[in-house]
């Protein structure tokens, strides 16, 4: 992370990440980058402004072109905090996850929860359960696969029927899909092992008079 | 878990290996990318969003350029089976270039694919969906009186 984000570099050209003159934007007119000709369309918010004059500021109180730490303003920011945007020296920086706090935030969050609710990913047990009832079936070969993956699709889809993890309510389908597929191809292979199994003393006699 | 309503902000992208959609609550915009196995998030709440760029990418011309590669390939494959010669071939080749021009026509008219970019203290961050431009300024005005209001 940068220690001092300086006021000219918050700004990149998305396709070609060279910084952008922020001083030349007015609202909402599409301007072309000069180093790579994107055309862009750039809207500043309250927020950038505020972050540019806290910028500013830190530098001025710090009399220097390197930032001081919020609560300690002799020494040297490392980082800022990702909730509140304050300066922090090593000593203040707290990681928490993959984000960067300052200790008031860090309590704060903490206290309401809110760091650890923020769900970040789901796992898909249903789509994977399809695909383990599908994709082994339409590959060549992989029909004899199916002794293994019809068994896990059925038990992905018993085990977490109901127990989506996405945040999104998603619709049982791919689990009705999954699990009619695999029971089917379960029944076959206990017919197919069913019939060898009853034909096979017939046919042990037949090759042992030849 | 959180299994409050979210509302569907954008239609489905197919990226390389995964899809992209962006889904919204009162506070802040969802970003999802599904891949075969799970899905991952992050959230862009209003009130951090610094900035906005809406930019234009050159996929359209990319769309383009293929297009013309292949009727360049089928064009010649006609050639060569000398398929001018006869009138059925010469029907064939008719409807096949007419179905060429019809889709390059339409990717043409449908307006530049574009991008988003949105910055918080975290850095800049892309939405994982390519929009026509239309969808796309019409989204950025959505987004623009949201973040505005949470500001205030
Ligand atoms: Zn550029
Ligand atoms: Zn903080
Ligand atoms: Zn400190």
């Amino acid at each position: 992370m940068e220690p001092v984000s300086k006021p000219k570099k918050f700004l990149r050209c998305p396709g070609c990440r060279s910084p952008i003159n922020v001083e030349q934007i007015t609202d909402n007119t599409p301007v072309k980058c000069s180093y790579c000709d994107n055309m862009q369309e750039i809207i500043l918010y309250p927020e950038f402004h505020k972050r540019m004059e806290r910028v500013q500021q830190d530098v001025v109180s710090t009399g220097a072109t390197e930032a001081g730490c919020f609560h300690h303003a002799h020494k040297r920011a490392v980082c800022h905090c990702d909730q509140c945007g304050r300066f922090l020296c090593s000593l203040c920086d707290l990681k928490i996850g993959d984000m960067h706090l300052c200790p008031q935030c860090a309590s704060s969050g903490k206290k309401k929860g809110k760091l650890s609710t923020l769900k970040r990913g789901a796992v898909l047990y249903d789509k994977i359960a399809l695909a383990l009832a599908v994709y082994p079936v339409i590959t060549l070969f992989g029909i004899y696969l199916t002794i293994i993956t019809a068994p896990m699709s059925l038990f992905f889809t018993v085990r977490y029927w109901n127990k989506q993890e996405s945040i999104l309510t998603r619709s049982k389908i791919r689990f009705v899909v999954a699990g009619i597929l695999s029971l089917l191809q379960i029944v076959g292979w206990v017919a197919g092992i069913y019939y060898i199994s009853t034909r096979l003393p017939g046919w042990l006699e037949k090759v042992n008079t030849q | 878990m959180n299994k409050k309503n979210y509302q569907k902000v954008t239609g489905k992208t197919r990226n390389f290996m995964s899809t992209g959609q962006i889904w919204q609550q009162d506070d802040h915009l969802l970003s999802i990318e599904e891949t075969l196995v799970g899905q991952t998030y992050r959230r862009l709440f209003f009130k951090d969003i610094e900035s906005l760029v809406l930019y234009h990418t050159s996929y359209r011309y990319h769309y383009l350029g293929v297009l013309a590669i292949l009727s360049f390939i089928i064009g010649m494959i006609f050639l060569m089976n000398k398929l001018y010669a006869t009138f059925n071939g010469r029907v064939t080749i008719g409807i096949v270039f007419g179905l060429l021009a019809v889709v390059a026509f339409s990717i043409f008219i449908r307006g530049t694919i574009c991008k988003i970019q949105l910055q918080t203290k975290n850095g800049p961050y892309n939405l994982p969906v390519r929009l026509r431009i239309f969808k796309a300024r019409k989204l950025v005005r959505k987004l623009n009186k949201e973040i505005n209001a949470s500001q205030l």
